[in-house]
Parts: structure tokens; sequence; C-alpha cells
């Protein structure tokens, strides 16, 4: 392949080439609450990225593996601690929630946070979920995004506060609902 | 499936097992969860895990994918790219053109052969709304996209129902002033009697009156196209870009364009409901006058020929209070009758 020259063209023969082929692997593999085909345009924003490395004398469909693979670990793992967040005890510390509630009930808040998570500030969401989601450290999301650690903190705390606030606002509506 | 992948490698490390859980049924208890994080974090694991995914990229069926390469292209551009520096840039672009142009002009000319000799026109179905704002009115109306448009007084604007997926097009008659929404790969098109702009979110004004000598587009915010049509005929037009603060005059006598520019305040003014005319002829101003009270004006064209007008009136002013105005600075009589204003130049000896 000749994508080494540089060449959009040889880009777009690789793409409809392997695109149904990383579908394939992605579709065995991706959490379940994401779109395969959001993981498939990532893979090939990497390759397109990372075009530079690829060695036309090497065989292109390994390269193409090891990008695919480590996105979907990637993905994955965030995964991984996604649902940590949720089942565990981390999220009702965060939103000041005592009492442990069922099956059920953690499956509707695991809802009732993703969708508050899209009314948030795209900045504000992305930190958050690398704190919450990823597990990484203040320090690191601060390196990552290169903003100072009490930016990071006081995002954090925003995002806490309007979660909290949110959460409550629905559990009164419920509570006012079910007392009738 | 998975059962054969663990049997045919012999697994039994029991963070693999978690992990081949969590990708088919997800349902690991909290404790579990926290055994495959540690698990997949240490990096003694990794070889362990990229074999077991090797095999599954070796075995894994292919799976029609929807994504096309344009949306790849939007999706790199808008992440990781500037507006100047497109992945297609000039150079670039010059030589995948060549390329893709090579590649292309055959289904090109046998889709033209088809097109122009073969194929009958058979009308889309698309349904359209209209708006038609009347003389001495003005309106506001927001498109299924949550684009904004002000119409002047006299205008008249065709919309379809619902737009399509590749283009949003509108056609308008007389005046109007777009707040686009920005919607990357769709274009929003103005079609005019005698060009057609093209943006994908912006800010601009379009005065294309049939009954006016010139079409005037004016750019406030963002980059538009002008799809200008040539006196060598419909098949030939002329693309120029513009930017913001540029106003752009076409004449409709000769076919040519004129690039200016504006003041802000006067091209939208008509939206704040202020009537302002700057420089213009008379002729000018009665047809914005007309359009504006709803009234005809009568007068002798060759008498006010050479007259200019400055004048900018207050919000809502009216009718009267500006042909006060004018009779002071020109010079001039004037006699309403219900719709009808009658114009004379005053007689000398008074």
């Amino acid at each position: 392949m000749r994508l080494k020259a540089n060449d959009q063209l040889a880009f777009e023969i690789l793409f409809y080439r392997y695109k149904n082929k990383v579908k394939g692997f992605v579709s065995q593999l991706a959490p379940s609450q994401i779109d395969p085909d959001e993981i498939v345009q990532k893979v090939f924003i990497k390759i397109w990225l990372q075009k530079d490395k690829i060695d036309p004398k090497k065989n292109f469909s390994s390269f193409l593996f090891v990008i695919t693979r480590n996105e979907i670990v990637d993905q994955i793992r965030s995964s991984v601690y996604k649902k940590i967040y949720f089942m565990g005890d981390d999220l009702l510390v965060d939103l000041e929630i005592e009492d442990a509630t069922g099956q059920d009930a953690q499956k509707d808040m695991e809802q009732q946070i993703e969708s508050l998570l899209q009314k948030m500030p795209e900045r504000r969401r992305q930190i958050f979920e690398l704190s919450r989601f990823e597990g990484l450290s203040y320090k690191k999301i601060a390196e990552n995004l290169h903003i100072t650690e009490n930016t990071v903190d006081t995002q954090i705390r925003n995002a806490l506060n309007f979660l909290r606030n949110e959460i409550r606002k629905i559990r009164f509506f419920i509570l006012l609902v079910f007392s009738k | 499936m998975f059962r054969n992948i663990i049997k045919r490698h012999n697994m039994t490390d029991p963070g693999l097992l978690l992990l081949i859980r969590f990708v088919s049924d997800n349902n690991l208890t909290i404790s579990e969860l926290i055994f495959l994080r540690d698990w997949i974090t240490l990096p003694e694991n990794r070889e362990t895990i990229n074999k077991w995914m090797h095999s599954i990229w070796l075995n894994a069926p292919e799976k029609e994918s929807e994504l096309t390469f344009n949306q790849l292209i939007s999706a790199i551009n808008e992440q990781y790219y500037t507006k100047k520096s497109h992945i297609f840039g000039s150079h670039e672009a010059v030589q995948l053109f060549q390329k893709l142009a090579a590649i292309l002009i055959i289904p090109v000319i046998l889709f033209f052969v088809y097109y122009t000799w073969i194929r009958k026109p058979v009308p889309k179905n698309i349904d359209y709304t209209e708006v038609i704002v009347p003389m001495g009115q003005k309106s506001e109306i927001v498109l299924p996209d949550s684009t904004h448009i002000w119409l002047n007084s006299a205008s008249h604007l065709r919309y379809p129902v619902k737009f399509g997926s590749a283009t949003r097009d509108v056609f308008l008659d007389g005046e109007a002033y777009f707040e686009v929404k920005k919607k990357a790969h769709i274009p929003f098109l103005v079609h005019t009697s005698d060009l057609v702009v093209k943006v994908l979110g912006t800010k601009f004004n379009v005065k294309s009156y049939p009954d006016d000598e010139e079409v005037e587009t004016a750019l406030l915010e963002g980059e538009v196209h002008l799809q200008v049509s040539t006196d060598l005929g419909k098949d030939h037009v002329k693309m120029l870009v513009m930017k913001p603060g540029e106003m752009i005059n076409y004449s409709r006598a000769s076919s040519s364009v004129l690039k200016a520019g504006f003041k802000a305040d006067e091209i939208i003014s008509w939206r704040n409901n202020r009537l302002i005319f700057r420089d213009d002829t008379f002729d000018k101003l009665v047809k914005k006058v007309e359009r504006w009270y709803n009234v005809k004006i009568i007068y002798d064209q060759a008498l006010f020929k050479d007259k200019k007008l400055t004048v900018e009136l207050l919000e809502g002013e009216s009718l009267e209070r500006l042909f006060q105005i004018i009779e002071k600075t020109i010079h001039v009589n004037y006699k309403i009758d219900k719709q009808n204003i009658y114009i004379n130049p005053k007689e000398r000896n008074d």
C-alpha cells in the first residue's frame, strides 16, 4: 500500500478494504453501550494520524490489528471503570446518597447520570469522565489537557454539584409521585 | 464461540475468563469487576490479552460497516485540523483531484450521457412550504433545521417541509436575513433568480427583488460561496468566495459583479424596523418605500434622475414623517392620497 506517500487515495482504498474487517472484530468485543462503527472510525482516524509509522514493506493488516486492538482494550478498560463507578460506592459517595439501592434503581441512576452528563459543558464532562470513568488522577488529567490541577478540581466540584442537585430533584419528584 | 476460543488456547487465566465474560454478557459482580480492572492494567497480562484478541481478529467474520469515507474525513477535519489546514490542503488537493478526475471521468461521462440523452426527467416530489410577506409587513421564521430567517416586505420564500440529507435548499424572491444553523456536511443553499448563495453556517443578508437592477449579498459572519450565472448562459457559472464585511452586488443588466464593503447596521436595519437610505438614488428609495409602507409613488423619473438621498429613520417611523424630511431635503411637494403618493418638484417661485 502506498499510504506512506501521504496519499489520501490509498487511505480511502485501505478504508474500504478493511472497514468491514475491523467492524467484525470490534462487534465481538465492544462494550455493549458503544456503537461499533464509532470504534471503527476511531481506528481509522488513528491510522491517519500515524500514517508515517506505516512500513510499506510490512503487512498492513498486522499494523491495523495493533491499532484496533489497542483501541478496543482502551474501550474495555474505560467501560470496566465506568461500571465499577456506577456499581460501587464511589457514585453514592459522590452524590452524597446514603441508602444502598437495588439493581433496578442502580440501572436508572446510570441512565440518569449519562443523560445529565450530556447537559454539561463539553470540557467539564470530559474532565469528569477522565477522573471517574477512566480512573485518571487529577495530576494526570491536568497534564493531558494542559490545565492546572486547580482547574481540574474546580471542574469536578462543579460537575458533582450539578449531578447532586439534579439527582436530588429527580428523587424528590419520585417521592412526591409515590407518596400519593 | 467464546468457549471454542478458550478451549483452543487452553486458557485458564482467571483474569482472561473474566474479560471474556465481560465482553460477552457484561454481568460481573462488583468484586469481579475490580479484579478485572487490576488484571487488565498489569503489563504482564498484556501478552495474554493480545494473543486472545489476535485469535478473534483472525476468526471474526467481516461485518458491514455503515461508515463512509466522507464521514471519516469530516471527523478527522473536525477533530484534528483547524479550518485553515484541512487534510485536503491545496497541494494535496490538486494531486488527489487529478487522480480522482482520472478515475471518475468515465463514469461521469456515462452519467451525463444518461442524464442528457437517455433519461427523461422525472420531477421529484418534494413538499414545499411557502411564506409570502406582503408589502408593508415583515416576517420571521425558523426552519426545521433551526435556521432563523427574517423576511423583509414584499418577499417570497419557499422551502421544503423536510430538508434532504445532501443540501438544504431554499428559494428566495425579495430580501431576507439568514442566520444559518451550522451543519458541517449539509450546505445551505439560497437560490435566487440570478445567483445561488452556498453556506455551511453563517449570518448574511440577501436582497433579490425581481424589480431591482441589482442583487445584493452581504456577509456578516462566516464564509459564503456565491454561484453567479454569467452572460454565457446557464451552464457557465462563476464561483465567488466572500469574507465577512463584504458585500457583492450583482448587476442583472450586465451580469457582472462588484465587490464592496457595507455597514452592518445599514444592511440589517430593516430587521429592527428601521428604514435607512444611504446615498441611495431616488429610484432606489422609491422602491424601498413602496415595499416598506405598501404604497404606490407616482413621480416623473426623468426629473429625479440625479437626486441622491441619505435619510435614517428611527424605529417604526411613519410615512408622513419620511416625506416631511424628503420634502425639506430635495425640495419637492408631496400629496398622500390613500395608497398613492404624488411627488412633484417645488415651483421655482416659492
